[in-house]
């Protein structure tokens, strides 16, 4: 399983989880996509695990990003990008700290 | 029929869609017994955009999910990293059951022992704690950085830990003070699970009473465990031990735990009905909050004032609980109710040589209570004969029903009992009885034979249908079986009353009001033996046509 520590405090990582959440949530709404419908099309086995996702607990396992980030209509790398910043903050910040 | 509404007996799909308080209550208890064992949970829970419950265990340092529970569409659904695939079943308790066999909990070798009692939230904690060590985390990638004379086989990498399996023999070694030796080559690891383990079983015991069978558990399991696992750890040992040493020493059968508390088994030494009726009054009330559902217990209070008779041999129910209602969706199936009382003889409870009973009270199952008095206005009982040999107890015990009470005073007819008791004590368990009484018939007949009011020496199963009138409708043992299976899956708190080898399920919706037609679908056997749905007329009447 990925592992990611962010040496962050506990509240730190679950707000910014809780922010992505909020983000995929409205990815998912504007694609006019129920939860189910979302975790029919990006193969996920329980769609309990959206509404999951959508309330900051878990994340998006690295190798199905590519196909969330089709079935929300995004681009992959934006998706990626964007999804870094809270999943990943340290290294976002090492990669795109200066933009 | 198969879309038919049988309105009586409330569906299991009717349920609320958010979790109940008692299975809430389960996942909590869960979290906390994993806390004090020394495990950084959280937990966190939600509803989908179609309202289906979802609950999740997550690391407290990271926030990754270790386990994750929903229910969706009124079916149950596990799922963690830590174990292959995803578990659904509408039986929670099988389901998990059935996650710690895939995973080599099941018995393995000689002397490992399948007579193992432990609660099913103690079994639920061993799942979500295996998974909280079989999944990674910061905090183990820490841990095993910085001390790496400790190894583990669940770092950061993710790898689960092989070779650490409960098996059956660990958990009756646990509950037997003789877990040292088989965990003295136990990592840390395995050993908190253990504590977490045995914290959960001692809170559930601390509430029985002093004839619990098992011995204050596992004074050196702790010892060893404490080994590595902090002051803060031993702590906690030290006040689980006090604790259910507390609870061996106690001489009365108030429960040890404050109200509020965890509640779980309650073993009773049984010697009378009263005795039985006394201890019933110590288990917790409705007003004292646990994850059952207290209000059953109403009607053993009302026996409370019963004199001074000192023996009987005669009903007792055993209420199947929550099934359909808002709570951990146990037993939804007869199959799973036979599951469940599998665990009540677990318990070492009853069996016929006994010269005393132990009555097991279960959050899930076995609320010891009395036919509610109302049910002596059944306005008719008819009865079935499909079975051509054997006796009740027999069938019962080949599904591994095996409920069977057996006081140790002098036996008494439930007349007796009646007379020697106060009227609470049901005639209608005496007017069951009567039905069956009479030795049927040996073999089943091809055609209905219509039955009298009391349905003595039936031959084949008849439903009266309104008003005394027979329909005349057969059925056959399999279909019998089907409608008790159904019946069970549609009977919310549905309860099973044994009176000298004569089991009665009953149905509690009319139970109370006098303006109900009640009714009964009995099977009969040689012995005179039966086992018998009662219900409300239409709804029993429904029953039994869906399943024909």
């Amino acid at each position: 399983m990925y592992g990611n520590p962010q040496k962050r405090t506990n509240s730190d990582v679950l707000e910014m989880r809780r922010v992505a959440g909020r983000w995929l949530r409205e990815l998912r709404e504007q694609a006019g996509l129920s939860q189910r419908e979302l975790a029919g099309l990006v193969g996920t086995e329980y769609y309990t695990f959206v509404s999951q996702l959508e309330n900051g607990r878990g994340r998006i396992p690295p190798d199905r990003l590519h196909v969330w980030a089709k079935a929300l209509h995004v681009a992959p790398r934006e998706f990626v990008r964007t999804l870094m910043r809270y999943y990943d903050p340290v290294t976002f910040e090492i990669l795109f700290g200066d933009e | 029929m198969l879309g038919r509404n049988i309105a009586a007996f409330p569906s299991v799909r009717n349920r609320p869609r958010d979790w109940a308080p008692q299975e809430l209550a389960e996942f909590y208890r869960v979290e906390a017994a994993l806390i004090q064992g020394g495990m950084r949970v959280v937990t966190d829970r939600g509803l989908t955009d179609e309202g289906d419950p979802w609950f999740v265990f997550c690391r407290e340092d990271d926030s990754e999910p270790v386990a994750h529970f929903a229910r969706i569409g009124g079916q149950y659904l596990i799922a963690s990293p830590a174990y292959d695939g995803v578990a659904r079943g509408h039986d929670f308790r099988s389901m998990v059951q059935n996650l710690l066999s895939r995973h080599r909990l099941t018995p393995r070798g000689e002397g490992d022992s399948s007579n193992v009692l432990m609660h099913p939230a103690a079994l639920l904690i061993i799942v979500v704690g295996t998974a909280f060590f079989k999944t990674p985390g910061q905090a183990k990638a820490d841990e095993s950085h910085k001390d790496g004379a400790h190894k583990t086989d669940a770092g950061a990498g993710g790898a689960s830990t092989p070779g650490f399996a409960w098996t059956i023999g660990d958990l009756e070694a646990l509950k037997n003070n003789n877990l040292s030796q088989s965990s003295q080559n136990w990592n840390e690891e395995q050993l908190a699970i253990a504590s977490a383990v045995v914290f959960a079983a001692g809170a559930y015991e601390a509430a029985s009473t002093p004839v619990v069978t098992t011995p204050t558990p596992t004074q050196s399991l702790f010892e060893t465990s404490d080994s590595g696992l902090g002051s803060g750890h031993a702590s906690f040992v030290q006040s689980v031990l006090s604790e259910l040493e507390a609870s061996v020493a106690s001489a009365d059968f108030t429960p040890i735990k404050a109200a509020g508390s965890s509640t779980g088994w309650l073993y009773a030494d049984v010697a009378s009905a009263l005795d039985l009726v006394a201890k019933l009054n110590h288990i917790p009330s409705a007003h004292q909050p646990s994850a059952f559902d207290a209000a059953e217990l109403s009607a053993s209070s009302s026996l409370s004032a019963s004199s001074s008779s000192n023996s009987s041999d005669y009903a007792l129910l055993a209420t199947k609980a929550f099934v359909g209602g808002p709570s951990t969706g146990v037993s939804a199936s007869l199959a799973a109710f036979i599951d469940l009382l599998q665990n009540i003889d677990h318990a070492g409870a009853l069996s016929p040589q006994q010269t005393s009973a132990n009555v097991v009270y279960h959050e899930d199952a076995t609320v010891v209570d009395f036919l509610p008095a109302s049910l002596t206005g059944l306005p008719s009982y008819v009865s079935v004969q499909s079975q051509p040999t054997g006796s009740a107890g027999m069938f019962l015990a080949e599904n591994n029903i095996f409920i069977t009470l057996q006081f140790n005073a002098a036996a008494q007819t439930a007349a007796d009992a009646q007379s020697t008791l106060n009227n609470s004590i049901s005639a209608a368990t005496v007017q069951v009885a009567s039905v069956v009484d009479h030795p049927t018939a040996t073999h089943p007949a091809s055609g209905a034979s219509s039955q009298t009011a009391n349905g003595v020496g039936a031959q084949n199963l008849v439903i009266s249908t309104g008003g005394g009138a027979s329909s005349n409708e057969v059925l056959t043992a399999s279909e019998f079986i089907q409608t008790l299976d159904l019946f069970l899956s549609e009977t919310p708190n549905a309860s099973i009353v044994v009176s000298q080898q004569k089991y009665v399920f009953i149905s509690p919706q009319g139970t109370n009001s006098s303006s109900s037609v009640m009714e009964s679908v009995t099977m009969t056997f040689n012995d005179g033996s039966s086992i018998s749905i009662v219900g409300q007329q239409q709804a029993l009447h429904d029953l039994v046509t869906h399943v024909q």
